[in-house]
């Protein structure tokens, strides 16, 4: 019994040894020295990047140019999912690692990640000219306290992309493109129905009306709700009480909850990764998705559609996302200057325009806009997208909520959207939502 | 023999590796975590790491989604350990015995385990696609209308239930397989000399005489199944409407993206003096049983 109560005090003795520690905490981020480069003059830095198409395929293109301009720095890129990135971030850099030295960074978290002392200031690597090429609204988005943090990598738009072989089979006139005559969403529900195909009675149509491409995220669907007239947040951004329950979202949302489970008219089950493929592979007629798809849909030579302006509630007005990536550099990054020259090759030109080219993206960088507005290409199908997407970019767009809570009050949306859309009940859903979100933000209060 | 004082430790010299790996890898988290559980984080005008005493319990214990997550955790829990053991037992019992083709069976049974969780759970979530899924496929030729599997909040954990079960059910046969082969042949003999039939030797003498195979398969499948959490993470996200919400799941959460460590440690110790609980009470039953 002796030799026990030994043994166990030593168990504990050494347990607590070790983790009071690496309990200590870490030194200063700010003070983390920067490395000199390797045997050979190479530095080589990694990237943390999002793996989801186009930037699996059109990144390899740019890191390769930029080593090629830049042989002593070599760029280690590690491509995860959207999701895997917030954590993975939240993990690292909430360690303070030293890697990754550059990552992407979704816009309305500029202001946490400043907040959690996450991202290093960039103005110093920038002069004033270099500054001026950003987007000014995508310059705010990567800023805070009148810093910049995170370089305006990409700019965002939709559209309601649709397949002109299904809509010329059932005899559906082709939409127009222009803003003014932009469909309700009533009306795509009525060409939806039309287009929903189940050949063989099953109740598992072979074809469905409408997609909605990133299904559930707030990036997409806060634009339904806002079209019905309510607001993303409550003042201050910490707080989203009277918020979700307002009669706006209600119906927004029990329209929402209808095209899957009462006009059944889209599907139910596929994640958002999914529904990418399931337009080109015409499982269904209409998609509301992201500008960028346009390059990927154009190059499928089997694929053929087209496209018409965002729509709107009846009765409410036009709002379409916007808001996409920034690129950042990790506080705790011993290759600061490596890592800014970089960021600096993929966002200012002439590499933001190389980019643009490979990639597709409404750009957040004004040489871009004057390439697409100067160059003769831009005004033929497909790519005069362009000028619809630079419209809405100017007059319905409206970004995602800024909150140091943005990642809390995404992910418990996302859950509150994803519950809705398989047939939950839609007052309660909310109202459960905005409790959740609340206690969550308290944090920041 | 006796042995000199130097010698009586060298037995204790050779548990000191795996003694190091224990504690730095198993119990020193655990202290850590329990540490990290009496503080919490602020993040007004940057963070700020403070002692808050047992409010991220009360807070934990508080909170309707978590305590969801807790019973739902306990409902996985008492409903997927019978449906695994006792499905493990039968292909077990079928296969036990040495024989022609027996090891042939033994691997195909034990082959999903060697598939790691994450590729089980993709792979089931294309079976369970409610549009054209294998599983609606098969039920449409056969005239029954299609399943919400994992879109409904009645069918998610039930599916999920399946899937744990279909792939861990091969590793659990192993240890049955063990337990019986290790089960004297005499006594089957005596018994059949007495008079005894087939289930009076099942019941008298193979039950009994597992009793401690069981216990482990119990305890230590009740443990993997409290920290459940891959298929979740992949397949619902803990939906539809919190049913397939676990405890691991929202202490995850809660660390990972709502930055919270101190409510997500909070979190952890209480499932582990749950497990402890639990686990306790299969003791007690089981230990009262054993032949």
């Amino acid at each position: 019994m002796k030799k026990a109560l030994y043994f166990i005090a030593i168990v504990l003795l050494a347990s607590f040894t070790l983790f009071a520690s690496g309990a200590q905490e870490a030194a200063p981020a700010e003070a983390a020295p920067q490395a000199a480069p390797a045997a050979g003059g190479v530095t080589e830095i990694t990237f943390l990047c999002n793996s989801v198409k186009p930037y699996d395929t059109a990144m390899p293109v740019m890191v390769e140019a930029f080593e090629k301009a830049n042989p002593d720095i070599k760029v280690k890129v590690e491509y995860l999912p959207t999701k895997s990135i917030y954590e993975v971030v939240e993990v690292k850099l909430g360690a303070k690692e030293a890697t990754p030295d550059v990552l992407f960074v979704d816009a309305p978290l500029v202001a946490a990640y400043v907040n959690k002392g996450y991202l290093a200031p960039l103005d110093s690597y920038y002069s004033a000219d270099e500054l001026g090429q950003y987007v000014d609204v995508c310059r705010n988005y990567g800023s805070s306290g009148g810093k910049l943090y995170a370089a305006p990598f990409v700019n965002s738009s939709q559209v309601l992309y649709y397949n002109t072989r299904i809509f010329d089979e059932l005899g559906i006139p082709r939409l127009s493109k222009d803003p003014k005559d932009r469909l309700t969403w009533e009306q795509v529900v009525e060409i939806a129905k039309k287009c929903t195909i189940d050949k063989d009675g099953d109740g598992n149509p072979e074809v469905f009306g409408l997609g909605i491409a990133q299904i559930s995220r707030p990036y997409q669907m806060l634009a339904i709700p806002e079209s019905a007239g309510g607001q993303p947040i409550g003042e201050g951004g910490l707080t989203v009480s009277g918020v979700l329950t307002d009669e706006s979202w209600v119906k927004a949302c029990q329209f929402i909850q209808d095209l899957f489970n009462t006009y059944k008219v889209a599907p139910k089950g596929v994640s958002a990764s999914d529904m990418l493929a399931y337009f080109p592979s015409e499982k269904i007629a209409m998609l509301i998705g992201p500008d960028y798809n346009h390059l990927a849909y154009s190059k499928n030579a089997d694929l053929k559609w087209d496209y018409a302006p965002y729509p709107y509630f009846e009765g409410g007005k036009p709002v379409t996302p916007t808001g996409s990536w920034c690129l950042g550099i990790n506080t705790a990054s011993k290759n600061k200057d490596a890592a800014s020259k970089f960021i600096k090759f993929l966002t200012l030109y002439p590499g933001c325009i190389d980019w643009f080219q490979i990639d597709g993206h409404l750009p957040a960088n004004k040489k871009t806009l004057e390439f697409v507005a100067s160059n003769d290409k831009y005004t033929k199908w497909p790519f005069d997208i362009f000028a619809l997407i630079d419209y809405e970019s100017k007059n319905t767009a409206v970004a995602r909520p800024l909150t140091p809570g943005y990642l809390e009050y995404e992910s418990l949306l996302t859950t509150a959207f994803e519950d809705i859309r398989n047939g939950s009940d839609v007052k309660t859903t909310l109202q459960n939502a905005e409790v959740q979100i609340d206690r969550t933000l308290r944090k920041y209060k | 023999m006796t042995c000199s004082k130097k010698e009586r430790y060298i037995p204790y010299l050779f548990l000191v590796p795996a003694f190091c790996g224990l504690l730095v890898f198993r119990i020193a988290p655990i202290f850590s975590s329990l540490l990290d559980s009496f503080f919490t984080v602020s993040y007004a005008g940057g963070a700020h790491r403070k002692f808050c005493g047992i409010e991220n319990y009360v807070y934990a214990l508080t909170d309707p989604i978590f305590v969801r997550s807790l019973k739902n955790t306990l409902v996985f829990t008492l409903v997927v350990n019978p449906v695994e053991i006792i499905w493990a037992f039968i292909l077990a019992l079928m296969v036990y015995r040495p024989g022609k083709g027996m090891g042939v069976f033994r691997t195909i049974f034990f082959v999903p385990f060697t598939i790691s969780l994450a590729i089980t759970s993709t792979i089931w979530g294309i079976i369970y696609n409610p549009n054209g899924g294998f599983l609606n496929s098969i039920l449409s030729i056969i005239h029954i209308g299609p399943m919400a599997f994992l879109t409904s909040p009645k069918e998610a954990l039930g599916s999920i239930v399946f899937l744990v079960s279909w792939r861990c059910v091969g590793y659990w046969m192993i240890f049955l397989i063990s337990g019986l082969q290790n089960i004297s042949r005499s006594l089957y003999e005596s018994a059949w000399i007495d008079g005894a039939r087939a289930h009076q030797s099942f019941w008298y003498i193979t039950i009994p005489m597992m009793v401690r195979t069981f216990l482990f398969v119990i305890v230590a499948d009740t443990c993997q199944n409290f920290l459940m959490f891959t298929p979740m993470y992949i397949l619902t996200q803990g939906g539809p409407e919190q049913s397939t919400n676990v405890a691991m799941y929202e202490a995850y959460k809660n660390v990972f993206i709502y930055a919270d460590r101190g409510i997500g440690n909070a979190m952890v110790i209480t499932m582990i003096v749950m497990i402890l609980i639990v686990v306790g009470l299969e003791f007690k039953f089981l230990r009262s049983k054993e032949a």
